[in-house]
């Protein structure tokens, strides 16, 4: 099995050098994250802030509302949805919508599906949520904002390093690869290097950094083999339900270490891609926001 | 992406949003390439309107059409897989993807 290596610092560093003009993300999410390190944080005085940004609130609410969370009565106002759904649960939908909002911004070059990628990342978050919440972690939102963001890098070099990109879809076109083996081929790194580099820039946890840096590769995340491992698989999922297109037609190669990890069996398949659909199918609320 | 009528709606357009009834049902995903079929069901559900993509019919090149069509769909998968189907878990999932197409169960 190949399983792609770590790029070391030198490759990845001669192409993300490249990345100019990275948007930022709103100064809100680092002031939610002080308030939530404080145990003695209200959730009026979270809700005090995000809505200081009648943008965010608005898109929070819509989330909160949406068949997503199923929630039979209509949640009105930010306190009522962070005493209902928790402080994380609102401050991943506050990033995630964020993220959506900083990379909608960026121009598509010629010949990546924008519409398509984003479907398969949310059918990869619906996925990879599915199955953090089959292995019993309750932390769902953190999984479904790691495969989300899982490509992410693929918009990095698709916004600001166009003409290489347009290189690698070209190959992929002409080859029938994968997207990582032509942007392995092409650029020496791929979308989840840059993605990893892209995460950590906006000091985002190293959970996160590492399911989306080592979704091709989870054997390389350490401690966070198993996040990693999630996103993989979930991946796996999304593609073999065709939620979108990541922009490429084949699958990649299944990570032993990451299927050991997760501890679950292929009788589990049918249940997971019937759970992962439906899930994709209320998650699709979040397009809205990367229109 | 422009709304069109129904009733200017025709075969080769490709869907810019997931098309939708009243009841939230999914009739037809996003990007699909609407053929006459579609547009008899289309029409027999009421759909008043369809987001058409700008640009006509086909596809960005190198990305995969969404696939509605059964037939095709199968055929998607198995090109998808037919690297990796060696491995014994990923046939599994090959074989429960497969067989969600055939019972008619699509995202």
């Amino acid at each position: 099995m190949t399983i792609p290596s770590s790029p070391g610092p030198d490759r990845l560093r001669r192409v993300v050098d490249r990345i100019q003009g990275l948007p930022t993300l709103p100064a809100m999410l680092s002031s939610i994250n002080r308030l939530m390190v404080n145990p003695r944080t209200s959730a009026k005085e979270i809700a005090q802030l995000i809505s200081s940004d009648p943008a965010i609130t608005s898109k929070v609410l819509r989330v909160v509302n949406s068949s997503f969370y199923g929630f039979p009565n209509r949640i009105s106002t930010v306190t009522h949805a962070i005493v209902i759904l928790g402080f994380n649960t609102i401050r991943s939908i506050v990033l995630s919508t964020s993220i959506f909002d900083a990379l909608r911004k960026s121009q598509p070059a010629h010949g990546f599906d924008r519409a398509a990628f984003w479907r398969h990342s949310i059918g990869t978050g619906a996925c990879s949520r599915v199955l953090a919440r089959k292995l019993g972690y309750t932390a769902l939102e953190e999984f479904f904002i790691a495969g989300l963001l899982h490509d992410v890098g693929k918009i990095a070099l698709d916004s600001y390093l166009p003409e290489d990109f347009a290189k690698v879809v070209a190959k992929v076109k002409d080859s029938d690869c994968t997207m990582l083996v032509a942007e392995e081929a092409v650029l020496g790194v791929n979308h989840a290097d840059v993605g990893g580099w892209l995460l950590q820039k906006w000091s985002l946890s190293q959970g996160l950094v590492d399911a989306v840096a080592r979704h091709h590769s989870p054997a390389l995340a350490g401690e966070n083999l198993k996040p990693a491992a999630i996103v993989h698989v979930g991946d796996m999922l999304a593609r073999a339900l065709q939620i979108g297109s990541g922009g490429d037609r084949r699958m990649p190669v299944l990570s032993e270490e990451a299927w050991s990890a997760l501890g679950i069996g292929a009788d589990s398949f049918p249940a997971l891609l019937a759970e992962g659909s439906d899930e994709a199918e209320r998650a699709m609320v979040f397009l809205e926001f990367a229109r | 992406m422009p709304l069109y009528p129904i009733d200017k709606v025709a075969p080769g357009m490709r869907t810019a949003t997931p098309v939708v009834d009243a009841g939230g049902m999914l009739l037809v995903r996003e990007g699909a390439e609407i053929t006459a079929e579609i547009l008899e069901r289309l029409r027999s559900r009421k759909i008043p309107a369809v987001d058409i993509l700008v640009g006509g019919g086909q596809p960005p090149s190198g990305t995969p059409l969404s696939v509605t069509d059964p037939d095709a769909a199968l055929a998607a998968l198995a090109h998808a897989f037919e690297s990796v189907n060696g491995n014994p878990v990923m046939k599994a999932l090959y074989e429960a993807a497969s067989e969600r197409i055939r019972a008619g169960r699509r995202p």
